[in-house]
């Protein structure tokens, strides 16, 4: 009996279409894998099989059962490790390990029991040592991510879906998840892993799955599973090849940096950063999800203070300024802009034109602090002819816009600052690929008038041809930085993995291999 | 690690004790046999509606059920004025008919709040509104006679009286429910209620349960409103939402949902209790209503910051 | 029209049952206090008082007790301020009255008896209640009896049989304001009718009553009720939302007092003509009567805030003294004033924003020798004391 036989699932968030065409079998007794860049659609097959998610179309038997809901699916047999870590702070680590596994009213264990397994389940699976009663908000991270795997196992599933997209665990760690795994499989259960861990995957797995774009590119049986045949599925699609016309600049190293971070930790113990990007250069910064790259670029724009070390900026003199909040950030002329729109950025309620000019109502404003809507609006038609924003009256709510152009609105909004550096957390997700030709154009733009670009992104395809240099996190880290013409896609995947010796080292970022 | 679970008990614990010594020093017969007898009596009302917006308010969602006390005016009325005027006083039937009416109209609630998806706090403001209006065209004006037996309650002179009964009756139920997997699965839902749904919980079933727990527990304080007043008062129950959620906030109970109990939301109703009997042995005149709102509103305060600062490092820490 | 006839049928059958079980009682009243009894709200109790030989726990001076109710308005604090700033002080220095400790309760039956349990326990001699719920405080009231402590009820009644009361007849006064006004205007038309707290006792008595006089005229009809929750602003936003939304002509607004200047205000915004209003006792509208002497020929006096409660306080002083009351509730009858002596007592340069009462004053509302009717052995209360000693 096949464990999991799905067919032509596809699958829309509203606007976003997350499968479009993704089919998937696996029998009981092997271990499966589903491969795919960020944003290929993994983990939305992996919330239909745990019946998270409904497709919208398509044929789904999982265990002989389509499940709609969590508990069905808990029920038929599967559990799953959610790629966020689904804990409940304010509980503790026992009730947390048992969360849905009693009956409605009656205990299935006792308290007692309960206690006594969960300790001893974690102190086999993350090796601590654990008093059970502790609350969960007072672990660490990776302890968290072994309570929501202890959870699971301890259900002795027919099924167990691991979407370890973002996993919080080291090497080690991930070995002794691996025995698990492996035991499951002996025990005749079937383990479907989603993952990037291109290195552990072809080690455990016996088969794999290839998503891009929503739809299945391909199925890889044992002997096929190698690194060079997953990366050659996975970046297959020459879609996003052409990221703006690249010329050559000379950026002058020899000038202060615009923007510098010395000895930065990202965690107390964690390996010291340093950082530098120079006017008109455009820095790429990768990393797997977790690897510590969003919040390094959080605290280059001052939005978190760094826990050790320091950010600073080069005047025109030799006087350096430090940046430690927003209001540094915006003195010394840094501005940030988030792909995650909904979270930071947008006014949801707030119609085009607000959304553009809010950051802008101290400056254009007078001295009675009544904004001077004509300025405003001027602002707004320079920037909107620029980026080629598409809308309908801007007045209307900025909801009304498609994802691109709401960024477009966000990305206006920073350049009309007329900002030094411009810092970008993965401005490009949910963006169709015109806008993004848009953006490399006018970030190209303006780094050759001088400005500094720091552009993190999820999608390493977007740094070739674009980036001057690319920085890649492992484990809190930058693992390796490469030049231009060191940037392509094998050497940043394989950075990404801490897979590889790093190859270039720039002279002004020597960093330790982490391994 | 038990003191952890029990810290937020601190506050209320201690508010109890300052205020329990003022009010010996001020009022020294509160603590005599009638004295405490009528405390009881007086109190029990308000502790109840606290025990019983408990459960809801540990649901989470911002669960704070502003219709509780409409609700025990509307089984307060609905007693005297269709159970008592037709001589239907038997204590069985008062007793049965007090818990399903709750229990019926918390159910009620709920299926708004899980199935419309309107958020609690709407849902539980529009039922305050229909409730207050319904009670008044059930009973327009204070009056109506008890059931003898319930009116009776209301001499409290006896500290062994049916009150205390009823008191120790309903921490009975808490605790045998809070033994219950249920109650567990209400705690998960309020703590988080994505890792409660995809852990298998049934979450629609746990939002029923909480409310179905508030519906006893509101049954049970309407009998001793009813009793205290000794007949119906279509206005006396909507005082109580806004004292109970005071109480409810005073005794440590997240109004964020996964965290709380009933013993901290019985103190946070006994320190307003006590507040109340020391500022009424001054004479503050006309102005002692308005003192005892104002204290209430200070103590709250007082007591959030305190729960702020303890809990300030462990957030920290995370 | 039947409602009135089962009423007054439950108070004669209870004059008679009170006749035949012994002559206690209504009876003993002077048949000019007994009419004011007429057409009282059936809850009212109206037999023989617990209180015709009674003395209380201590000896002059006494402690008194006031747990009001509710603080919030200006009739509740003109009361208040009779009673700690004019009764207290003679009355302190007459030695017949030590302390006077006020509690409020925010109109919370459950802090009400509370309070009055520990007014017991704090060693009053008696307890003054205003208008609350006729039955929630009765427990109280008789922990307090068992304590040799007297609780008198003013502006409203309790029922049990230990409470005293002393109040206007609220169902009387409903009718007879409701009926002057339909009669003001003619016997005909449509009528607005502003109600105090929707659920208080007094209120819905007033409206009983209103309502019965409204039902003995065909061509008279009521288009509509608001409650003002007897405070001025209240009821001039009620009626404003009302005159904004129902443009049918208003021939008159029968109001509950301690409002009627609220009202006014409403109908003077709304550019309406000024129709008649039933006057209660607010200078406010008072004043507009004196400027406009022909808006209205009547004024009423049912509940001017000062003299109900030294109605109250002097029936209180009078049981200390055991001079015996006669029945569980004084009841005063309405009283009708023609608008030149309604309004002979304000100035000129009055104004129509006053929130002030007309009192007639207690010597013209109930004077001593009416008090005296309804006590066994009935004596002024100041030189009682002087008597006694």
């Amino acid at each position: 009996m096949p464990a999991i036989s799905l067919q032509n699932i596809a699958k829309s968030f509203g606007e976003t279409r997350a499968l479009a065409g993704a089919s998937l079998h696996c029998e009981l007794g092997e271990i499966h894998a589903i491969v795919g860049e960020n944003g290929s659609g993994k983990s939305t097959l992996a919330k239909i099989i745990s019946g998270v998610a409904l497709p919208d179309a398509g044929k789904v038997d999982v265990l002989g059962h389509a499940p709609t809901t969590p508990a069905e699916a808990i029920a038929a047999g599967i559990s799953t490790i959610y790629q966020e870590i689904m804990v409940a702070e304010e509980l503790t680590v026992w009730e947390n390990t048992f969360a849905g596994t009693d009956g409605l009213w009656r205990r299935k264990t006792t308290t007692a029991e309960k206690k006594r397994l969960a300790r001893e389940t974690l102190l086999r699976l993350a090796e601590v040592d654990i008093d059970p009663d502790t609350p969960v908000s007072a672990l660490p991270l990776s302890v968290k991510q072994w309570i929501v795997i202890a959870r699971a196992v301890l259900q002795k599933p027919k099924l167990l879906i691991f979407d370890e997209s973002s996993a919080a665990l080291d090497l080690e760690a991930t070995n002794r998840l691996h025995k698990e795994m492996l035991a499951l499989k002996e025990a005749g259960s079937c383990v479907l892993l989603v993952t990037h861990r291109i290195a552990e995957l072809v080690k455990i797995t016996d088969s794999a799955t290839v998503l891009s774009d929503g739809k299945t590119v391909g199925r890889l049986e044992k002997s096929e599973i190698t690194e060079k045949n997953l990366l050659r599925l996975m970046s297959a699609d020459e879609r996003h090849s052409a990221a703006g016309k690249r010329e050559n600049s000379v950026i002058s190293t020899a000038h202060k940096p615009a923007l510098e971070a010395c000895n930065v930790q990202l965690a107390a113990n964690a390996w010291p950063l340093d950082f530098k990007v120079h006017a008109g250069e455009i820095v790429g910064i990768a990393g797997l999800d977790g690897a510590g790259q969003s919040e390094f670029v959080s605290i280059l724009a001052g939005i978190t203070p760094a826990p050790a070390g320091k950010v600073q900026v080069w005047g025109a003199s030799t006087v350096s300024h430090e940046i430690t909040s927003l209001a540094d950030a915006e003195a010394a002329g840094i501005t940030y802009v988030s792909g995650d729109r909904k979270k930071e950025g947008l006014f949801p309620n707030l119609s085009i034109l607000e959304n553009f000019g809010l950051a802008l109502y101290d400056r254009m404003a007078s001295r009675f602090g009544v904004i001077d809507r004509t300025q405003l609006s001027a602002a707004f038609d320079d920037e909107e002819l620029r980026l080629s924003i598409k809308y309908g009256d801007r007045s209307d709510k900025i909801t009304t816009l498609s994802g691109g152009n709401q960024q477009k609105v966000l990305i206006a909004r920073a350049f009309a600052l007329s900002p030094k550096v411009i810092i970008l957390n993965d401005p490009a997700r949910g963006v169709d690929i015109g806008t993004k030709q848009d953006l490399y154009t006018h970030l190209r733009d303006f780094a050759s008038n001088g400005g500094a670009v720091v552009y993190l992104s999820t999608e390493i395809e977007e740094f070739l041809n674009f980036a001057d240099r690319a920085d890649v996190f492992f484990e809190g880290g930058i693992f390796a930085s490469f030049d231009q013409g060191a940037i392509t896609e094998d050497n940043l995947l394989a950075a990404m993995f801490g897979q590889t010796k790093p190859i270039v080292f720039d002279e002004d970022t020597g960093t330790e291999g982490v391994a | 690690m038990l003191s952890n679970r029990l810290s937020h008990l601190w506050v209320p614990l201690g508010l109890v004790l300052i205020l329990g010594i003022m009010a010996a020093v001020r009022a020294p017969q509160t603590f005599t046999y009638v004295g405490l007898a009528g405390a009881l009596l007086v109190a029990a009302p308000l502790i109840l509606a606290a025990v019983a917006i408990t459960p809801i308010a540990i649901a989470g969602r911002g669960g704070v059920d502003l219709s509780i006390g409409p609700l025990i005016g509307f089984v307060n009325v609905t007693i005297v004025v269709w159970l008592s005027e037709n001589g239907i006083t038997h204590p069985i039937l008062v007793f049965a008919y007090a818990i399903l009416a709750a229990c019926a109209w918390q159910m009620l609630l709920a299926a708004f709040i899980i199935f419309v998806r309107i958020s609690p706090i709407i849902a539980s403001l529009a039922g305050f509104m229909i409730l207050q209006g319904v009670n008044l065209v059930i009973l327009s004006r204070p009056g109506g006679v008890a059931p003898e037996w319930l009116g009776n309650w209301g001499w409290g002179t006896e500290l062994l009286s049916p009150v205390l009964y009823i008191l120790l009756a309903a921490f009975a139920i808490w605790f045998l429910f809070q033994r219950t997997a249920m109650f567990q699965h209400i705690r998960l839902m309020g703590a988080d209620e994505r890792t409660a749904y995809t852990s298998g919980v049934d979450i629609i079933k746990a939002r029923f349960a909480a409310h179905l727990m508030a519906g006893v527990f509101a049954g049970l304080a309407a009998l001793c409103l009813t009793g205290l007043i000794g007949s119906g008062d279509p206005t006396q129950g909507n005082t109580l939402t806004l004292q109970a959620i005071t109480a409810l906030v005073l005794g440590g109970t997240s109004l964020a949902g996964g965290k709380g109990g009933i013993t901290g939301s019985v103190l946070g109703a006994v320190a307003m209790y006590l507040v109340f009997v020391v500022l009424s042995s001054f004479n503050f005149g006309a102005i002692s209503g308005f003192m005892t709102q104002l204290l209430y509103g200070l103590m709250l305060v007082f007591a959030l910051l305190v729960a702020l600062v303890t809990t300030a490092p462990r957030t920290r820490a995370a | 029209m039947r409602k009135g006839i089962a009423t007054s049928l439950v108070v004669v059958s209870a004059m008679l049952l009170g006749t035949a079980a012994n002559a206690e009682g209504l009876d003993e009243l002077p048949a000019e206090l007994a009419a004011a009894y007429e057409g009282v709200d059936e809850g009212q109790p109206i037999k023989a008082s617990a209180y015709r030989e009674w003395t209380p726990r201590s000896e002059p001076p006494w402690k008194i007790g006031y747990a009001s109710s509710y603080a919030g308005n200006t009739w509740r604090a003109e009361g208040l301020k009779r009673l700690t700033q004019e009764l207290f002080p003679v009355y302190k220095d007459a030695g017949l009255v030590e302390d006077i400790v006020v509690t409020q309760s925010d109109l919370n039956d459950a802090r009400q008896i509370q309070q009055m349990r520990q007014l017991v326990d704090q060693g009053v001699d008696a307890i003054i209640v205003c208008c609350s719920n006729p039955v929630a405080l009765n427990k109280a009231v008789e922990y307090a009896y068992s304590k040799g402590v007297v609780v008198f009820s003013y502006s409203g009644y309790l029922t049990s049989e230990k409470a005293l009361n002393a109040s206007s007849n609220y169902t009387l006064g409903g009718y007879e304001i409701a009926k002057a006004m339909i009669e003001e205007v003619g016997g005909k038309g449509n009528f607005l009718l502003v109600s105090g707290i929707a659920g208080a006792a007094s209120s819905e008595s007033f409206d009983t009553g209103a309502k019965r006089a409204l039902e003995e005229f065909p061509d008279a009809k009521l288009v509509g009720q608001v409650w003002g929750n007897w405070t001025d602003q209240v009821a001039q936003t009620e009626v404003q939302k009302f005159l904004a939304t129902n443009p049918t002509k208003i021939d008159g607004i029968i109001a509950q007092g301690s409002q009627e200047t609220g009202v006014l205000k409403a109908v003077l915004q709304s550019g309406r003509d000024v129709m008649p209003i039933s006057l209660a006792g607010s200078a406010g509208a008072a004043c507009y009567l004196k400027n406009n002497p022909d808006w209205i020929s009547h004024a009423f006096q049912i509940w001017p805030p000062g003299d109900e409660m030294e109605l109250g306080f002097n029936s209180v002083i009078r049981t200390l003294q055991n001079q015996g009351p006669k029945v569980q509730s004084i009841l005063r009858g309405v009283y009708r004033v023609p608008s030149e002596e309604y309004v002979s007592g304000l100035s000129a340069d009055c104004s129509v924003d006053s929130t002030e009462y007309i009192q007639p004053g207690i010597d013209v509302w109930f004077p001593d020798d009416k008090a005296a009717g309804y006590f066994l052995r009935p004596s002024d209360p100041l030189e009682w004391k002087a008597a006694s000693n």
